[in-house]
């Protein structure tokens, strides 16, 4: 009895030190091997699909209505350019220009911002938006067309299917948690190459930028990203953070839509993108 | 028991609140790294309105030249273009530009008004936001047009990097060439930025060197041997005169000794001020030269050499080079010559400390064995310092005005000795370019942007 409790105490010490040195490894593993294979199943499985559905996105432009708004705009848009020449002579620079042919002498001056058009910024908002309902019409109606070339391309290629068993098996394991650091990996690596960083501003560290990308089963994007601190962005002034948060707009922009796992649409319908650029 | 209903309840609960939580929080992503690639920019050539001879397509073609200079911008090739901008004040067919990769599109006019000026107008279109960036005219004489497209070059820069362009600058630099009777000569010479306009300012009786700018972009100090010896001049660029700043005897503005050299002077950012180093009574020392009172008077007052001084942007501060810590390093001292601190730390000999319009950093040149380098470090000595080029040769760095890319001045070895050409680099260490000057030419100075 005497020498249980020690032993026992020994045996047990040995099982928790074993633990703390193997656990945490077989942990690594466990979630390494978990990344990697999404990462690959959802890229080849959804592709295809995808491939599919852009098409009739870009198809979907030409149609005339679309046009003839943008027309309209631009017919709204020409009065106030027409206006700005009456503005402009009444520069005061122009005085100082004739004075001086000399060559040190300032003479082209800015006379002053040709006004921006004033109505385009909204106008294109309702096309974009008339747009993306039509997209998920169509998104909607084609899905037999989808399904079918998801079909045709598990029955084509003998090699898909084995991932596509591998990305079942991981959905059925899949805590969200993990799934999450996932998606994010996915959205990183799609949106990261897009992304033209601003270390090279004087202390780049403090211009982070949060963009809220709210997205389409698609993938595609279901309104244009906006930044969540702009408020502060603007109230700050600072040029390098402005053209931080527009090249955070542009990256998402431009490196949508996102191929990302369909079935698990209700953990991505919503980002937070934050845009760092700390110097490392 | 009402306990097993409220327990469930409760179970239902603890397992659903996540789930809901999940479901409506957004997916936090942070993307920690982007590239710095440079940005494709579309520019067509600008439309001439009126007679033939309004310069669209020069325009054009210099604020490509500018924008592709910096490495951070590209002009998307021409032949790519699909739209052909008809007008600027439409909105373009983003979608047209998105297709070649443009993502930014840059659309002028030039428009010859009645008393025969230009009047160069430009929308600078975002074709990923769909948005205008920028909507500016200019107005200027036929002839300044290289100008104006330098300032639409300037201000593209700007809207598109967040910091002000560089490109409606001049460079003053020391035009090296041979003389009748083999003699080296060194005369001042003065070009735009871009290689155009280039002149001569002094002639071949005489060597001058080291030339700095004011602030106004009016004057440049410089150190001619006009009389046989180093001396200080103040050379004003509108009207070709100069004399003597400091000089032995009665000539100069303020009176040194008889043997005393006065070397590398330089403006207070306001222009009030001159700070040099002159030397009296055997050592070399910082004096401040007040333009207004005529006032001469010394900051340092130590055995070794003090040399080398230039203003920090907010005229509180000066970076000199010294011997006074063995061989010769960096030293910043407060405007009125206190609080004298140490900032270069390495190994080697660092001279010709420059600060930079940034505030944040001071250029310098640094000498290890045989290799010289170029490097910069932060003004509070805080930091690694940062080596931008190593070669043969390295002297005089001149920072853009802002701050973004230095010129100096280059020694290559070759068969017929030292050859020096004014090189470019940026901050980054990229870009490293020859100047745009014919022949070997040395000691560049960068002038301020002009108004």
């Amino acid at each position: 009895m005497r020498a249980g409790v020690p032993l026992s105490l020994v045996l047990h010490g040995a099982l928790i030190a074993g633990g703390m040195i193997y656990l945490p490894q077989a942990a690594r593993q466990f979630s390494a091997g978990v990344i990697v294979p999404v990462d690959l199943v959802t890229l080849a499985d959804t592709t295809n699909v995808r491939a599919a559905a852009p098409d009739p996105v870009v198809e979907e432009i030409p149609p005339e209505p679309e046009p003839a708004v943008e027309e309209e705009a631009d017919a709204v848009a020409d009065p106030p350019a027409a206006t700005s020449p009456p503005v402009e002579e009444e520069r005061p620079v122009e005085v100082i220009d004739d004075g001086a042919p000399d060559e040190a002498e300032p003479e082209p001056e800015v006379v002053e911002e040709t006004p921006t058009p004033p109505t385009p910024r909204e106008r294109p908002e309702q096309p974009r938006q008339q747009q993306t309902e039509r997209q998920q019409e169509q998104a909607s109606v084609d899905l037999d067309y989808l399904s079918g070339l998801v079909d045709q391309a598990r029955e084509s290629q003998p090699r898909d299917r084995g991932n596509a068993e591998t990305g079942e098996r991981r959905e059925g394991a899949g805590a969200g948690t993990a799934m999450t650091a996932t998606l994010a990996d996915l959205v990183i690596s799609q949106a990261q190459p897009c992304f033209r960083s601003s270390i090279d501003a004087p202390n780049p560290e403090r211009l982070n930028v949060t963009v809220r990308v709210r997205l389409n089963r698609d993938g595609s994007l279901a309104e244009p990203p906006v930044s969540t601190n702009s408020g502060r962005i603007r109230a700050s002034g600072d040029p390098f953070w402005l053209v931080a948060e527009e090249r955070a707009l542009a990256a998402i922009i431009d490196c949508s839509p996102f191929r990302l796992p369909a079935d698990q649409y209700s953990q991505w319908r919503l980002i937070d993108v934050t845009f760092h650029n700390d110097i490392f | 028991m009402s306990r097993t209903p409220f327990l469930a309840f409760l179970a239902v609960l603890l397992i659903a609140l996540p789930g809901v939580a999940l479901a409506q929080q957004p997916l936090q992503v942070d993307i920690n790294r982007g590239h710095l690639e440079p940005l494709p920019i579309a520019i067509p050539d600008f439309l001439d309105q009126g007679r033939a001879d309004t310069h669209g397509a020069d325009i054009a073609e210099v604020v490509r030249a500018d924008l592709e200079s910096s490495a951070l911008f590209r002009s998307v090739d021409r032949n790519a273009f699909i739209e052909q901008v008809t007008d600027i004040d439409l909105r373009p067919r983003f979608q047209d530009w998105r297709v070649i990769n443009a993502d930014a599109l840059l659309a002028g006019r030039v428009t010859v008004q009645s008393d025969g000026r230009l009047l160069v107008a430009f929308r600078l279109w975002d074709t990923r936001l769909e948005d205008q960036l920028l909507g500016l005219q200019f107005v200027t004489a036929p002839e300044n047009w290289r100008r104006v497209a330098h300032k639409v070059a300037d201000a593209v820069y700007q809207r598109l990097t967040g910091e002000t362009g560089y490109f409606d600058t001049r460079v003053v630099y020391v035009s090296e060439g041979v003389g009748p009777n083999g003699v080296p000569t060194r005369r001042l010479a003065i070009m735009d930025q871009d290689g155009a306009n280039p002149s001569f300012l002094t002639d071949r009786s005489y060597m001058a060197l080291l030339p700095n700018y004011s602030p106004s972009a009016q004057q440049i100090t410089y150190v001619s041997f006009l009389d046989g010896q180093a001396t200080t001049y103040l050379y004003d660029l509108e009207t070709g005169r100069q004399e003597a700043l400091f000089a032995p005897g009665t000539r100069g503005l303020a009176r040194v000794d008889a043997e005393g050299q006065s070397l590398s002077a330089r403006f207070s950012p306001d222009g009030e001020r001159i700070v040099a180093s002159i030397q009296r009574q055997g050592g070399h020392d910082i004096h401040v030269f007040d333009l207004r009172t005529r006032q001469l008077s010394r900051l340092t007052d130590h055995p070794s050499d003090d040399v080398e001084p230039s203003f920090s942007p907010d005229g509180r501060q000066i970076v000199f080079s010294s011997g006074r810590g063995g061989g010769s390093q960096l030293y910043t001292m407060n405007a009125d010559g206190s609080n004298v601190q140490r900032v270069s730390f390495g190994g080697g000999r660092y001279t010709a400390p420059v600060w930079s319009p940034r505030g944040d950093l001071i250029a310098f040149v640094k000498q290890d064995g045989a290799q010289f380098a170029l490097g910069v470090v932060r003004a509070d000595g805080s930091g690694q310092e940062r080596i931008l080029y190593e070669g043969y040769f390295v002297d005089t760095p001149a920072w853009s005005p802002n701050g973004r890319v230095l010129l100096f001045t280059r020694g290559d070895r070759t068969s017929q000795g030292t050859q020096y050409a004014i090189w470019n680099v940026d901050l980054a260490g990229f870009n490293l370019r020859p100047a745009p000057i014919r022949g070997a030419a040395s000691d560049p100075a960068w002038s301020p942007l002009i108004d």
